[in-house]
């Protein structure tokens, strides 16, 4: 029997880049059309923790959802959540916050980051890495277009998913 | 009998089951105990790999190992996963029902794979645009905010170059007229006066524009995010303003260490802390810069004793190029101090008021509110167009 993959969920609101991040993690290309996920998307991606292979299945979920993506089957076992925000709009930023604290309600103690991402559309610093790490979450600067932190956001998951289930 | 009727009776219902499988509308997949793939049938599940743990392939099942074997011997439980799109290394499935049930008649977990329905190209097309049109929207929405705002920036512009501009340069146009006249008069003298008095008007219309441009770029500089400690920051601008002797300057509370927009807090306590010395009308008095630290915000109060701003001018002083004549007041300041601190505080969410009692009583205090949420500042930042 494989080992067991831990489940991963990418959430966020609607054309953050959720879907141009996994597709930049697990298959390295970036697509330039705009492709709305419905439903959800399950790819397996093999992260690293301390040299020790972490396998992953990672959940790109229908930005769509909303709030009843915590109601569903889909957040079942999940171990960790990756939120992610557009730089380019405040709205999809301010509403990370109140996204990790509904998924914290749902799954106590589980491992929870934020991708601050398309930060190759913006030039000026970061304005919002104070009030996101406020409650202690990773953060990370992400381009999906460019790979910057793509794979780094997911290995210090991957590690933060092995503290806690070793 | 009865048996050989009831074959005969399913037989079309088998062909049609068989059918809808062999055009991969749907597939069954055989689970044992052990959740390893006994068997499949359908092309929709051709990608299963049969003898190999059902989660190697259905990847949504993964981490669901427990909530599957809680389906054994129940046969009206179902695990449904609805609508997923599972990608491999070199394809990807179409969009798909999972629904996982227990067959108490052959002692196995059955996972029933079908088509998603919504997965015709007009409803993905329908769905991608109501989704660009939703995201259309909230740039627009965004944008008319920051619209507004440049509007009323260039209104502002406009009043200052027609009302603060237009006399210094009228007064130039003047004093030319006068040159003019006395060099055509031979007073060579007083010619070289005018000329004089030119080129200060020149010099001064000059250090205007300069301020003007400090005052347009105030709400735009600055947008690094520093770890400061403010103590420190406050007592460098406390120490490299110039003053008399006799004036003292107290930092009092508790200034913290945060993460904030450290050149933009320079300006605004350097200008408050600048205006209080340069507008006391003694060699000798106390400036109180002073903090409070509460939940959302600094509060942070500038306080002298010197003549003070009587309440008819209270507001004006916040305006560009707008300074008191009062006796001993600095006449070399531009006007611009104040108007620039305001602008710089309201770009980030901050404020600021003023509080005097004159000329019943002595004194003024400036009490800016300064965020300490960082969204809240970007939020009321936006793009001038006045910036250049």
């Amino acid at each position: 029997m494989s080992a067991p993959a831990y489940k991963v969920m990418l959430l966020g609101q609607i054309g953050v880049g959720k879907s141009s991040i996994v597709q930049r993690l697990v298959f390295d290309r970036f697509e330039t059309s705009y492709k709305p996920t419905i439903g959800v998307d399950v790819y397996r991606y093999e992260a690293e923790a301390d040299d020790r292979p972490v396998p992953m299945i990672v959940w790109d979920s229908d930005g769509n959802l909303g709030d009843a993506m915590f109601r569903h089957v889909y957040l079942k076992e999940a171990s960790a959540a990756l939120i992610v925000g557009d730089i380019t709009r405040q709205d999809t930023i301010d509403s990370m916050p109140a996204i990790a604290a509904a998924f914290r309600t749902r799954l106590p103690g589980r491992s929870v980051s934020f991708l601050v991402n398309k930060t190759d559309l913006w030039d000026g610093q970061a304005l919002f890495d104070a009030e996101l790490a406020r409650d202690g979450e990773l953060i990370f600067r992400t381009s999906a277009l460019t790979g910057d932190n793509v794979k780094r956001a997911f290995a210090e998951t991957a590690k933060a998913i092995v503290r806690r289930t070793a | 009998m009865t048996a050989a009727l009831s074959r005969m009776r399913d037989a079309p219902l088998v062909s049609a089951s068989r059918l809808l499988a062999e055009r991969g509308f749907y597939g069954i997949i055989w689970v044992n105990s052990d959740l390893a793939v006994s068997a499949r049938y359908g092309d929709l599940v051709g990608f299963v790999d049969v003898g190999a743990p059902l989660t190697d392939s259905l990847l949504p099942f993964a981490g669901m190992e427990q909530d599957l074997l809680t389906l054994v011997n129940k046969p009206h439980s179902v695990l449904d996963v609805p609508s997923v799109t599972i990608f491999t290394k070199h394809d990807r499935t179409p969009r798909l029902n999972l629904a996982a049930v227990w067959s108490q008649s052959e002692q196995s977990i059955l996972v029933l794979v079908s088509r998603a329905v919504l997965s015709s190209d007009l409803e993905v097309e329908l769905n991608r645009q109501i989704r660009a049109r939703l995201i259309a929207e909230a740039d627009v929405v965004a944008k008319s905010v920051e619209l507004q705002r440049a509007n009323g920036d260039l209104q502002q512009f406009a009043s200052i170059i027609s009302h603060d501009l237009k006399a210094p340069m009228r007064e130039l146009r003047f004093l030319a007229d006068d040159a003019d006249t006395l060099l055509a008069a031979g007073d060579i003298d007083q010619a070289r006066q005018t000329l004089l008095a030119m080129r200060q008007q020149s010099r001064r219309m000059s250090d205007m524009m300069s301020s003007l441009l400090g005052y347009v770029t105030a709400a735009q500089r600055s947008e690094a995010l520093e770890d400061i400690d403010t103590a420190a920051l406050v007592t460098t601008i406390v120490e490299s303003l110039p003053r008399p002797a006799g004036m003292t300057i107290n930092i009092d509370g508790r200034w913290p260490k945060m993460t904030t927009l450290a050149a933009l807090l320079d300006l605004v306590l350097r200008n408050l802390i600048d205006n209080a010395i340069s507008h006391h009308d003694k060699d000798t008095g106390i400036i109180s810069v002073a903090v409070v630290e509460e939940e959302e915000a600094l509060e942070i109060s500038v306080t002298d004793d010197g003549p003070g701003i009587p309440p008819e001018h209270q507001t004006a002083i916040f305006l560009p190029f707008r300074t008191l004549a009062a006796a001993g007041a600095n006449a070399s300041s531009s006007g611009m101090g104040l108007a620039i601190v305001e602008r710089a505080l309201s770009s980030i969410g901050g404020s600021i008021n003023v509080a005097s009692d004159a000329p019943k009583t002595r004194g003024t205090s400036f009490r800016v509110r300064w965020p300490k949420t960082i969204s809240a500042m970007l939020k009321n930042r936006s793009t001038s167009p006045l910036a250049g």
